[in-house]
């Protein structure tokens, strides 16, 4: 039998000359990255959006794109479908990131779709701000009171954070209750404000 | 009536849905197929004759972006059908964007069936939902789910006039599978649709609030309008152009749909007029936010464009129609007059209101007003000449620059009768065509995402007309919703795509960039996960794949009039879509 190509070392969109220790978390966002790295997370598909700018930029940043490697997806259903196939192919916690109002309808059928599968998902997206006078104006027409409604019925928990240190707390507790039995996928959304500061 | 089954009267509720959606006027129906609806499929193919158009979709927001796009360029409302619960999830940010544009999309939905034993094992069940409609119900202006048969006109006949009504929105209507399938034992009568469905009259203003609104707006010195929705009504075009004329106001247009002739001189969108006005007055805006701020995109901070002592009037629908849910109202702006109305009944009487204030100007006031207009038409003349010295300064860069994309192809589009889909390229397209009717524009795109499946509805409203309808395609939009070429091919729409292919997500890349700028990270890696490229879609091949003639990548601008000219020449020839990729610069 002839081995295939081994590609597990993925070399793709690797940024250079990121520091090899990782750096002091210096935004919300920098601390959302250790935390998904010490949650051993190691993609995390997305379709880009300016509401998780600031979590992107930590993605590449303060992390190096490694562990979690951000996964370019051209449609947000494709970015939960990728994370639904890959818990269930490796018995883990699938991740994804979607961005804020429209994206999450863009993704909601498969967000369904991994509830009624039962499938572990950490599903992050970008809101508001929460602050009108931080709100561009399309932030206003991306804005709901609240985004998290939209997936609530078939989420096992929501949460939308609104400090730094309740960031930490609700995506480590949608990890726990996404891997609880029965399983299925959890949201969390990051305010655009809150992901960028750090105090 | 045409009826190509094998019964005279209907038989099934799903006929009842059916002579119902055609009486109520539906030329077209959008779809993708579900067996939530094979009984309104059925009686809408043979009972109902076909006569209501199906237009198949690969995708359920495709058929929301379609019947989104034909409503607002033709004015005359679509109707979508929607696979039970997922195919309503596919199509939530299609509904979304339909109630924030105010279009009235008339959507369908396959559900159920209610009855437990009716419920196919496992599939029925894990598509229903306790109760549908709420996957939709804070945006769109009203929901329902039939119980029975002899309620179905009713409520069908609410829905559609909720959906017509202005301010204007979609509706869904969750149609029981259990009951499209369900035998008939007596007649179910329909004949008094047409009288439940009439349409309510118009909201009229307070005419003595009006007054007082004129009154302002022709005693201000350095008065300016922003225009938002009024241009869904045709002749808002002509009535706004006679009040601007009339008392010297400069017209600013948001785009949403077209208000005003954008090479008018007093046209100043894209001026600094609003920065020095003395008066401003909102037309049929439901944000007026947008159009009188800056923004300072690495900060997000926000700055009011409007002088502190502006007066501010507001004639439109104030707040009706407001969500709960949904925050597309924006922040709220302290208004000096505020009339309640739809303008396409309030600007008569508007002009009316101000004929008879400018007739009684003397001639100091006439010398003043006519040095108003002037003075516009300079601030239109100063900013159009910018624009003109951009675009030819750009003319010869590789990448192709937007403004030049938008140039070459106005070459070619201002040799026919010619409409824009939606996004005009950056706004390059408002800056060098010109919008000189108002069938040209039914207003631009709503974001990343929406613009192919818009796109296809204007193309199907205006085919047949003889139109060159005009699509300048971005490549991250495309890559969503590629299926969407499928379509144009199949119902042979005349659509000329010429894609403004930057292969990446840019706006998205400059956020990025700013980012990187606030937090001292390397700008260059701003690139990393926001890239079309390695591989670069061939959109060419792809489109040749659904049978368009297609040609591209053209990286040369030198090459790109005349492809665009021979794509043209295409669709005007055939009826049949063409497309040009062109590689453009980020902006």
């Amino acid at each position: 039998m002839t081995a295939g190509p081994t590609n597990a070392a993925n070399t793709v969109e690797l940024p250079v000359q990121v520091p090899s220790d990782r750096p002091e978390p210096a935004y919300g966002s920098d601390l959302v990255v250790d935390l998904l790295h010490a949650l051993g997370i190691r993609y995390l598909p997305l379709n880009p959006g300016s509401s998780f700018r600031g979590l992107h930029d930590s993605l590449v940043n303060h992390g190096g794109n490694r562990a979690p490697q951000l996964l370019l997806c051209l449609h947000e259903e494709i970015a939960i479908s990728l994370a639904h196939g890959y818990a269930k192919a490796s018995g883990g916690l699938g991740a994804a990131a979607v961005h804020d109002l429209v994206g999450l309808m863009h993704a909601s059928m498969a967000v369904y779709n991994a509830f009624c599968d039962r499938t572990p998902l950490l599903v992050l997206g970008g809101s508001g701000p929460a602050d009108p006078a931080q709100r561009r104006p399309v932030d206003w027409l991306h804005s709901a009171t609240t985004q998290a409604e939209l997936v609530r019925d078939y989420v096992v928990w929501d949460a939308e954070p609104i400090t730094p240190q309740a960031l930490v707390a609700d995506v480590l507790r949608a990890h726990q209750r996404a891997l609880s039995a029965p399983r299925g996928p959890a949201y969390v959304s990051l305010d655009a404000t809150v992901a960028v500061t750090l105090s | 009536m045409v009826n190509h089954a094998p019964y005279d009267e209907p038989q099934w509720g799903s006929d009842v849905m059916a002579d119902i959606v055609r009486k109520l006027g539906f030329r077209f129906v959008s779809l993708n197929p579900g067996a939530t609806f094979r009984g309104l499929h059925d009686s809408l193919v043979n009972y109902a004759g076909n006569e209501v158009t199906m237009i198949e979709c690969p995708h359920e927001k495709i058929a929301m972006g379609l019947a989104h796009g034909f409503t607002k360029a033709s004015g005359e409302p679509m109707a979508v059908i929607l696979h039970d619960l997922v195919g309503l999830l596919h199509g939530t940010m299609g509904v979304y964007y339909a109630y924030i544009d105010r279009v009235p999309v008339f959507v369908m939905g396959g559900s159920g069936p209610a009855a437990h034993d009716k419920r196919r094992p496992n599939i029925d069940w894990i598509h229903s939902a306790n109760v549908q409609g709420e996957a939709v119900r804070p945006y769109t202006k009203w929901d329902h789910e039939p119980r029975t048969v002899e309620s179905l006109t009713t409520i069908m006949a609410r829905a559609y006039r909720v959906a017509m009504t202005e301010p204007r929105g979609p509706v869904y209507i969750a149609l029981d599978a259990g009951l499209q399938e369900q035998p008939l034992d007596t007649p179910v009568p329909t004949d008094d649709l047409a009288r439940l469905a009439a349409l309510p009259s118009r909201i009229g203003p307070d005419p003595e609030a009006l007054r007082r609104l004129a009154e302002v707006l022709c005693a201000a010195e350095r008065p300016v309008m922003v225009l938002g929705y009024a241009g869904r009504d045709p002749a808002a075009f002509g009535q706004l152009t006679e009040l601007a004329e009339l008392v010297g106001v400069g017209a600013i247009d948001t785009g949403l749909r077209l208000n005003f002739p954008n090479q008018h001189q007093l046209s100043v969108t894209g001026s600094d007029a609003m920065e020095s006005a003395d008066c401003v007055l909102f037309v049929d805006v439901k944000d007026m936010g947008k159009p009188t701020q800056k923004l300072d995109s690495i900060t997000r901070t926000v700055v009011s464009r409007l002088p502190a002592e502006c007066s501010i009037l507001d004639l439109g629908f104030n707040d009706l129609g407001l969500s709960s849910w949904s925050e597309d109202y924006a922040e709220l702006l302290a208004t000096d007059v505020q009339v309640t109305a739809d303008t396409s009944l309030a600007l008569p009487m508007l002009l009316e209101e101000c004929r008879r204030l400018v007739s009684a100007d003397d001639d100091a006031r006439r010398t003043a007003r006519d040095r108003q207009r002037d003075d516009l038409g300079q601030a239109h003349d100063k900013t159009w000449a910018a624009w003109s010295a951009a675009v030819s300064a750009a003319s010869k860069e590789v990448p192709v620059a937007t403004a030049t994309l938008a140039a070459e192809v106005w070459e070619v589009v201002k040799e026919h009768d010619w409409v824009l889909t939606a996004g005009a390229a950056a706004d390059w397209a408002m800056r060098t065509w010109n919008f000189d009717q108002p069938h040209r524009h039914p207003g631009r795109q709503m974001g990343t995402a929406t613009q192919i499946g818009m796109s296809l509805g204007v193309a199907l409203a205006h085919k047949g007309t003889g139109r060159l309808v005009v699509d300048l395609q971005p490549d991250g939009d495309l890559m969503f919703d590629a299926g969407a070429l499928w379509v144009a091919s199949k119902y042979e729409l005349p659509l000329l795509v010429v894609m403004f292919n930057n292969r990446a997500y840019y706006n998205d890349w400059e956020h990025q960039e700013r980012v990187a700028k606030q937090r001292g990270t390397p700008v260059e890696r701003a690139n990393i996960g926001m890239e079309i490229d390695g591989p670069a879609p061939d959109f060419a091949a792809l489109a040749r794949s659904f049978s368009w003639c297609a040609e591209g990548p053209i990286t040369d601008p030198a090459e790109v009039q005349a492809a665009v000219r021979r794509a043209a020449e295409h669709v005007t020839s055939t009826g049949l879509p063409a497309l040009v990729d062109v590689i453009c610069a980020p902006k």
